[in-house]
This record gives C-alpha cells, sequence and structure tokens, in this order.
C-alpha cells in the first residue's frame, strides 16, 4: 500500500488553469475523498494521480518515487468509474482478468485471484455473465473487483455511485467502507455528495475551483470549517448564514437585534459587517443561549424533527431543525435559541474568525 | 367512433396502393428469374410468363458455352472480399483515432480532410488513376480495384460516427488503466463492441464494390478477368437476343448480394441511416 | 532521455490509427488528382511526350456541341432524378410511417431491393424489357393497341434520357425512404398528437411540420443524389451501348470524358472535361449550403 503526495500540482486545460498549485499528502492505509461543487477540479486531481491526464507542472509522488511521466498502467493504480466502464462484450470473469491478462500474469493465477475476488463481492455466481445481463448494484461491484484483482498500490474512486439509485447507493456506500477496512488500501474517492465523503472518509479534501479549501478529517471540518465555503459545504442541511454587524456589545442582526458574538469583541471590528454561522440542527425552540425570533414561513414535520423554514424580519432565512416536539404552525412568530460557542463567524472574505 | 372509419379507409387505400407499387417495383427482377427458366419462344409471347418454366438447366448450358459463368462471380469475390474487409479495418481504425483521441494536434483539420474526401468525385481522379496504374504495371489486375479503395473517407466518418456514439470515453480510460495500449485497445476493446457498426458498413461496401461499373472497365481489359456486371455488360451486348440466358447469367451475377442482403439485411439498413445522422 | 508524457504518448497513437487511410489516400486519391491539374493543361496522347497547351484544352470541350449537350443531358438528368427520387421517396417514407396498416416491414425492405442490382444490370434489364423487337414493353403495349408495336425506345432521342432517368428511380428510391423513415423516427411523436388535437389537417401536418423538421435527411439526399447526378456513367453507357443514343441524346459528362481519354486517348482534354465536373459539384454544393442557411435563419 502506498502513500501518495502531491507537491504544488498545477494543470492547464488550453491556457487555462484549472488546478492551481495543490499540496497534498495521503497516507498509507488512507481514505481520502475529494469533495466539492462541480467544477472544482476534483475528477482532473483524480485523474492527474491516475496517469489519466498530463500533469502540467509541480510533481506526483507514489511511495516517494516521481510518476509524472509513468503510463497509467506502471503507477500500479486501479480506477472505479463513474459509468463502470466494464468492457460490455466480456463476461465478468474476462472483465476481471483483463488487465492481469494484459500484463502477463499466468492464466491459472489470474483464474485464481479473480476467484477470490469474485468471492469477497459474493459475485462467483456472475462470472460467466455479460454486464449487460447484471443490475447496477452488481455491475459496481465487478468494477470493484477488476481493481481488486489487480492488488493495485491505491484504489481511486470516481463518482463511484452517482449512477445508482438512492437505497443502493447507501447499500453501495456500507460495502465500500467495509472493504477498505478489509484490504486496509489507500484509497482516494471523489464525490460531489457530502454526505458520502463524511461517512466514508479518514480525510477529507475540500476543493473549489481548482484550490484546497480545508483538509481534515470529517468531525473537524464540520466542527471547525475554516471558511465559509467549507462551513457551507459541509453539513445537511445547510449552515444558516445571517449578516451581522459587529457593535461594542455584540453582533448586530438584520432585524435589529442584538446576539452575542461567538469570539471575543476585541477581535472584531467596530462597524464592520461579518457573517455568523449556525447550523440548523442547532437551533431549537427550547433551552438557552441566543436567540432569534421568526416568522414560520412552512414547516415540516418529519417525526424526530420538526423542520422550519423561518423568516428573520430583514428578509433573512432561517432554517430550524426543531427535536423539541412542540407543534408549529405557518405563520407563527417563534423565538430559537442556540449556544452562543455553537455558532461561527466569518470575516467578509468568508475567511474563519476563531476565538 | 365517427371519425376512425374515414381515417381507416384511407390508411387501407395507401396499403393496397403501396403494395402494388412495390410489385411494380420488385416486377423486372422477378421477370428475370421467370424468364430465366423459359423458352426462347415464351418470352417473346403474350401475354408474358407470370410463373417459372422448366428450362433453366438448357438455357444455363447456352451460357456456359460462351464463357464459365460462375467465373464473374469468382472475380467479383476476389476483388470484394479482400476489399470489404480491407477497408472496414482502415476506416475502423482511423475512426477509433479520430474518435479517441480529440485532443492531438491536428485532430480538427485532419478530421475535416477526411470529411472533405466524402467531395472528391471519383471521376475526377478517374484518368490521372488509370495513367498511374499503368505506370504501376497493375492494368489489368485486381489490385487497382481493392488496394486504392481501402481509403474510404465516407468509412472512416461513418466509423468516426459510430464509435464517438457507441463506444464512452471512460472504456478507454479502463483500458488504459488496465495496461492496454492505442492498438492493443483497439483489437480487444473496441472492435468487438462494434461489431454491428463494421457489419453494416461491410455489406454497404460489399454491394457497393458488387455494384462498380466504371473502374472495372477501364482498368480490366481481359475477359477473364471481367466481374459482374462487366462481363454480364459484355454477354449481353454480344447475345442480346437470347433473352433466357441473359437472365440467366444475370440471375447468377446477382444472387450472392441478395443472400447477403437477406443475412444482414437488418444491419445493412441500421448502417444506411447511420451515415444520414451526422 | 527525456521523459515522455502521455500526451506525446496518446499523439502517436493518433497518428498512428489515421495513417494506413492517409497514406493510401495520398497515393491513389490525392496524387491523381494533383496529376490530372497538370494533364488538363497538356496535350497527351499517353505515348509520345506530352505538350504544355495552356487552357486549351479547356476551350476545346467549351467549343464541342457534344460537350455542351452532354452539359445538357446531365443537368437534365440531375435535376430529374434528383427532384423524383427524393419526393417519391418522401412520400413513400410518410406513408409507410404513417397510414400503412400492415407489413411495416415489407415495405421498409421491398424498396430497397432494387439497390442490390448494379447500374449495369439494370440497364442490361431494361434493355431487355425495352427492346423494339418482342420486349415486354411493347408486348403490353400491342396488346392494348391491338396490333403489335415495334416502338424502338432505346434509340429514341425523346424517350432515352427518361429511361436512364427510370433507371436511377428504380435503383434509389428505396435508399432515400430509408433515410426518410430515420429522419422522421426522430419526430417526437406528441407533435404529431398535438397538431391532430389542434384539429391541424394532414396535408398541414406534413408541409408544416414533417417537412422542415426532415430538412436535415432531405439535405443529405439532395446531395447525395447530386454527386451522382452529376457523375452520372454507368446507367446512360450500358442502356446505349457505349453510344451515348441517337444523336447523343443521352450523353452525359461522364461518358463524354470516358469517351475522350479512352476511346480518343485525348488524356489531357479528358482531364479537363474532369474539372468541370468537378467545378459544377463544387458550384452546386455552394449553392446548396447557401440555401440552406437561408432556410436555418428563416426557422430561427
Amino acid at each position: 500500500m502506498a502513500r501518495i503526495e502531491l507537491e504544488s500540482v498545477t494543470k492547464t486545460f488550453g491556457g487555462t488553469q484549472v488546478i492551481h498549485g495543490l499540496d497534498l499528502a495521503i497516507e498509507e492505509g488512507e481514505f481520502c475523498v475529494f469533495v466539492g461543487p462541480s467544477g472544482c477540479g476534483k475528477s482532473t486531481l483524480l485523474r492527474m494521480i491516475a496517469g489519466l491526464e498530463d500533469i502540467s507542472g509541480g510533481e506526483i509522488r507514489i511511495d516517494g518515487d516521481r510518476v509524472n511521466e509513468d503510463p497509467a498502467v506502471e503507477r500500479q493504480l486501479a480506477m472505479v468509474f463513474q459509468s463502470y466502464a466494464l468492457y460490455p462484450h466480456m463476461s465478468v470473469e474476462q472483465n476481471m482478468s483483463f488487465a492481469l491478462r494484459r500484463t502477463g500474469t499466468p492464466k491459472a493465477e489470474a483464474r485464481e485471484k479473480v476467484r477470490r475476488a469474485a468471492e469477497t463481492l459474493q459475485l462467483t455466481e456472475y462470472l460467466d455473465r455479460k454486464p449487460g445481463q447484471l443490475s447496477g448494484g452488481q455491475r459496481q461491484r465487478v468494477a470493484i473487483g477488476r481493481a481488486i484483482v489487480r492488488e493495485p498500490r491505491a484504489f481511486l474512486f470516481d463518482e463511484p455511485l452517482s449512477n445508482l439509485d438512492a437505497e443502493l447507493r447507501v447499500q453501495m456506500r456500507f460495502e465500500i467502507a467495509k472493504l477498505h477496512q478489509q484490504l486496509s488500501a489507500t484509497m482516494i474517492y471523489v464525490t460531489h455528495d457530502q454526505v458520502e465523503a463524511m461517512t466514508l472518509a479518514d480525510k477529507i479534501v475540500v476543493l473549489r475551483k481548482g484550490r484546497i479549501e480545508q483538509v481534515g478529517p470529517p468531525a473537524r471540518l464540520y466542527g471547525d470549517p475554516d471558511n465559509l465555503f467549507v462551513a457551507g459545504f459541509i453539513g445537511s442541511p445547510q449552515m444558516n448564514f445571517v449578516a451581522v454587524t459587529a457593535e461594542a456589545d455584540g453582533l448586530r442582526l438584520p432585524d435589529g437585534s442584538l446576539v452575542a458574538s461567538p469570539v471575543p469583541l476585541d477581535r472584531l471590528a467596530s462597524g464592520r459587517r461579518y457573517t455568523l454561522g449556525i447550523r440548523p440542527e442547532h437551533l431549537s425552540t427550547e433551552g438557552a443561549g441566543e436567540r432569534l425570533s421568526l416568522e414560520v414561513d412552512v414547516s415540516e414535520n418529519l417525526g424526530a424533527a420538526n423542520i422550519i423554514y423561518g423568516l428573520m424580519s430583514g428578509g433573512t432565512r432561517v432554517l430550524v431543525e426543531d427535536r423539541s416536539g412542540r407543534p408549529i404552525s405557518s405563520g407563527e412568530r417563534i423565538e430559537v435559541r442556540y449556544e452562543r460557542t455553537r455558532s461561527f463567524l466569518f470575516d467578509a472574505e468568508g475567511a474563519r474568525i476563531r476565538g | 367512433m365517427r371519425r376512425s372509419n374515414p381515417e381507416k379507409r384511407f390508411k387501407l387505400i395507401v396499403t393496397i396502393a403501396l403494395l402494388c407499387l412495390s410489385v411494380i417495383f420488385i416486377m423486372p427482377l422477378y421477370w428475370t428469374a421467370v424468364f430465366s427458366t423459359r423458352t426462347l419462344g415464351d418470352v417473346f409471347n403474350f401475354p408474358p410468363p407470370l410463373w417459372f418454366g422448366t428450362n433453366f438447366d438448357e438455357n444455363y448450358a447456352r451460357v456456359a458455352e460462351v464463357f464459365p459463368p460462375w467465373r464473374p462471380v469468382m472475380n467479383s469475390l476476389i476483388v470484394a472480399v479482400p476489399k470489404t474487409v480491407g477497408l472496414v479495418l482502415v476506416s475502423a481504425l482511423a475512426g477509433y483515432g479520430f474518435a479517441r483521441y480529440t485532443r492531438a494536434p491536428g485532430h480538427r483539420f485532419l478530421l475535416l480532410m477526411a470529411f472533405a474526401t466524402l467531395f472528391f468525385p471519383p471521376t475526377l481522379a478517374l484518368i490521372p488513376f488509370f495513367l498511374q496504374m499503368s505506370w504501376m504495371g497493375w492494368l489489368n489486375t485486381f489490385w487497382p480495384l481493392i488496394i486504392p479503395a481501402l481509403a474510404s473517407g465516407f468509412g472512416v466518418i461513418w466509423m468516426y460516427t459510430y464509435i464517438g456514439s457507441t463506444v464512452p470515453r471512460e472504456l478507454y480510460e479502463a483500458a488504459e488503466m488496465d495496461g492496454s495500449r492505442g492498438l492493443a485497445t483497439f483489437f480487444f476493446v473496441v472492435l468487438p463492441i462494434i461489431r454491428p457498426g463494421l457489419a453494416a458498413l461491410g455489406v454497404w461496401t460489399l454491394i457497393q464494390t458488387w455494384s462498380e461499373f466504371q473502374l472495372p472497365l477501364v482498368i480490366l481489359g481481359d475477359g477473364s478477368k471481367f466481374t459482374v456486371p462487366l462481363a454480364l455488360t459484355s454477354l449481353s451486348r454480344n447475345y442480346f437476343s437470347d433473352t433466357p440466358a441473359v437472365m440467366v447469367a444475370t440471375l447468377l451475377g446477382l444472387i450472392p448480394v441478395f443472400i447477403l442482403f437477406a443475412l444482414l439485411s437488418r444491419q445493412f439498413v441500421a448502417g444506411l441511416t447511420a451515415g444520414a445522422v451526422k | 532521455m527525456a521523459p515522455v508524457t502521455k500526451r506525446k504518448r496518446t499523439d502517436r497513437s493518433f497518428y498512428l490509427s489515421i495513417a494506413p487511410f492517409f497514406a493510401i489516400f495520398i497515393a491513389f486519391s490525392l496524387f491523381p488528382v494533383v496529376f490530372s491539374v497538370y494533364l488538363g493543361f497538356n496535350d497527351w496522347d499517353g505515348f509520345s511526350p506530352p505538350r504544355f497547351v495552356g487552357l486549351d484544352n479547356y476551350a476545346e470541350a467549351v467549343g464541342d456541341p457534344v460537350f455542351r449537350k452532354a452539359i445538357g443531358n446531365t443537368i437534365w438528368l440531375w435535376i430529374v432524378t434528383t427532384g423524383s427520387t427524393v419526393a417519391l421517396a418522401l412520400v413513400l417514407a410518410v406513408l409507410v410511417d404513417e397510414y400503412v396498416l400492415f407489413g411495416r416491414n415489407y415495405f421498409r425492405m421491398v424498396f430497397l431491393l432494387p439497390l442490390l442490382v448494379a447500374p449495369a444490370i439494370a440497364a442490361i434489364l431494361m434493355r431487355v424489357f425495352f427492346t423494339s423487337n418482342g420486349g415486354l414493353v411493347n408486348l403490353l403495349a400491342g396488346s392494348v393497341a391491338g396490333e403489335p408495336v415495334y416502338f424502338d425506345w432505346l434509340n429514341s432521342q425523346f424517350w432515352v434520357k427518361p429511361l436512364v432517368a427510370l433507371l436511377v428511380i428504380w435503383r434509389w428510391t428505396g435508399w432515400h425512404m430509408i433515410i426518410f423513415l430515420a429522419g422522421l423516427q426522430s419526430i417526437p411523436r406528441d407533435l404529431y398528437e398535438a397538431a391532430r388535437v389542434d384539429g391541424v389537417g394532414r396535408w398541414s401536418i406534413f408541409s408544416r411540420i414533417t417537412v422542415p423538421l426532415l430538412l436535415p435527411a432531405l439535405a443529405f439526399s439532395v446531395m447525395t443524389s447530386t454527386l451522382g447526378g452529376l457523375q452520372m456513367f454507368d446507367e446512360p453507357f450500358v442502356l446505349t451501348a457505349g453510344t451515348g443514343g441517337t444523336n447523343n441524346s443521352a450523353t452525359t459528362l461522364g461518358m463524354y470524358l470516358y469517351a475522350t481519354a479512352f476511346t480518343n486517348f485525348d488524356f489531357g482534354l479528358g482531364a479537363a472535361v474532369s474539372w468541370y465536373i468537378f467545378m459544377a459539384i463544387v458550384a452546386v454544393s455552394v449553392l446548396y449550403r447557401l440555401i440552406q442557411k437561408r432556410l436555418d435563419m428563416g426557422a430561427s
């Protein structure tokens, strides 16, 4: 299993730079997820590591060796594609052994490896079928099997679950997590779905416009985001953002009321505008702490929680995931509370201000 | 429900009219078959015979006196089969190159060149090509009908379109990750997937080649080398009045393409439409 | 050794894959075409040394009344065959697609069968059926007239061109029909249903919905037919037994070119004629482009 390092890696497509000097280290056996909105460069980055795209600048190292110029196959990485990319004219067995045959593995050995991988993935009874005769989930397992038999130094996943329906996606996510435990292999996983990122990753890399916004374990990204973008991207439902003005005795909300700041006020410039971030799940119609008063626009009762779409006078929308069990109706005026320490403050450039 | 009656009657009239038209369309072919089994006398009588006779063997014998009736068919096969296989392979390879390596320098320009060759009228090259063949000593051989025809702009554009729409990009990448190089990917991954397209282009090429007249006329001088249309033309010119004999020879020359069509008409039709949708 | 990037490797694969096509094309198509430019400016019979004559060949062709007649014949055949083939095929395609009660697959295939018959062979069949003495057509005519008919269709100055056109129509209608059927298939059904619900008549549906949406297929058809029509050779050559018919009434440009080069061995003149044909094709293609652009602009 391999350690993969990126050092000031850049990528230029016909004059447009799409990756801007990234530095990153992925440790041996780590499950690393690249996440970000579409067009952030996460797939390009993965493909550069795979050897499917040239590296315009900087260096990629696998176990300390520069691989910039190595053809994909020599990097000994395996990739699982979004569309599975199975060879439609080959049986499952042939699909899984194609790479071995291309690289000259003896037939008996290849058979044995395929057999073992098929067992792990419960594909044994499908070995003679063609991909067209399999369900989406089975195809995805074949794609993973094709990667496993090569015993690669690392696994690369390019949005592997986005072609599956919701139920299957959860199940396959679980299987991939289990596979990582079994193989304890280095895995790099690209997704735009922050739930996948949160559930699978040892380490999340949040990308935007070809730059890294933040790197860290899921809990840190959720609990201690570096900036507005990461705060908004990680967590579901999305964090509420309220424009505030710093004053001598607290933060002035758009509706004119005042709340306490999560950071010492002496770190803020009085009269400046900031953004206050509060997660919906940290707002409640009961308990103590800072207070927001809202007019209820719509309220959806999900049983365990009440999702309240509130409107602060001044027009700011605030989402509340209320678990108090209290019935709420539209048009009602309510007060919701949150702990000051659980809110976040960002400056005008979107950078987090820490206490 | 009152609407459905005139609608249905209209459709019935259309269907019957089309049936009649289709009979007119295939009548010449039917008569070819019928006449080939009739005597000379039957053919010149009115009304014309509508059903098969028993004179085929005799008519055949008269053709065989003039030339071996299967020889032109063999000659046509010797030209058409290697040309078809070669053309399909060369076209598929180039189509694969164009479909896969879209970012290579010169891709756009070269693709445009291949496209431009579609508008190259064969007539323009006929005379100089004849002279070129004569210098190369290829006159009166099958080579000029096979080798130059392998470069078909039509085939390349067809294959480019076909491969572009049937082979997803990720498949090339999966093959690349699996250690398959450009040519290996073509043979082991692309060719098996595009088999229907290969068949369609193949049938089209074969039928076209079977029909070819002007080029063989210019290139082939020796009657023993004549392909089907040439041999039939010369036969009909010299033994024109013997209609049943001409029809026998015609029938033999048509049989191979009709068998091919019967086997692969689906691919053929699919191929026709593939060319139309750019 | 300089590092070989992926880019360089794939570029090499690209050029390798298209090399066979371009090599053969350059050797056997591009070279002859370039050579024919040279030929057109020379007087050459293939044996004695060629003599540079400037534009004489081009002038000689224009001065030849047979050449001028061939231009007329070619244009006549091109317009008549393209017009009638495309029109008939379009009607057939719409009828088969919309209004046929049964046998759709039969109709799809049956009109294609003549395409399997080589033009030369089709012309032979036509000669057999239209021959003056005891030909099927004259027999039929005779039975209607009540007395034997010995009309010489093939040597009639009037009839020979229509016969050539009939041959082309017979062979190609099915092909165009298949193209149109494919085009029709790509028109969403609910468009028709919506029109019918709105009470639009059959003819209006055809002219306002079907034809406009079929324009790409129509353009492809017309272009293909034009390329063939302007170079027509096999059908008139075999039908007139290489003579061009009485008084050259069916001599096409293709036949004129063939005769100058391979009967009179005037290769220079033949090359000049081939360039005239080429220019005609280019001119018509440009014209189509312009019309198409007009139509596109009109549509949007």
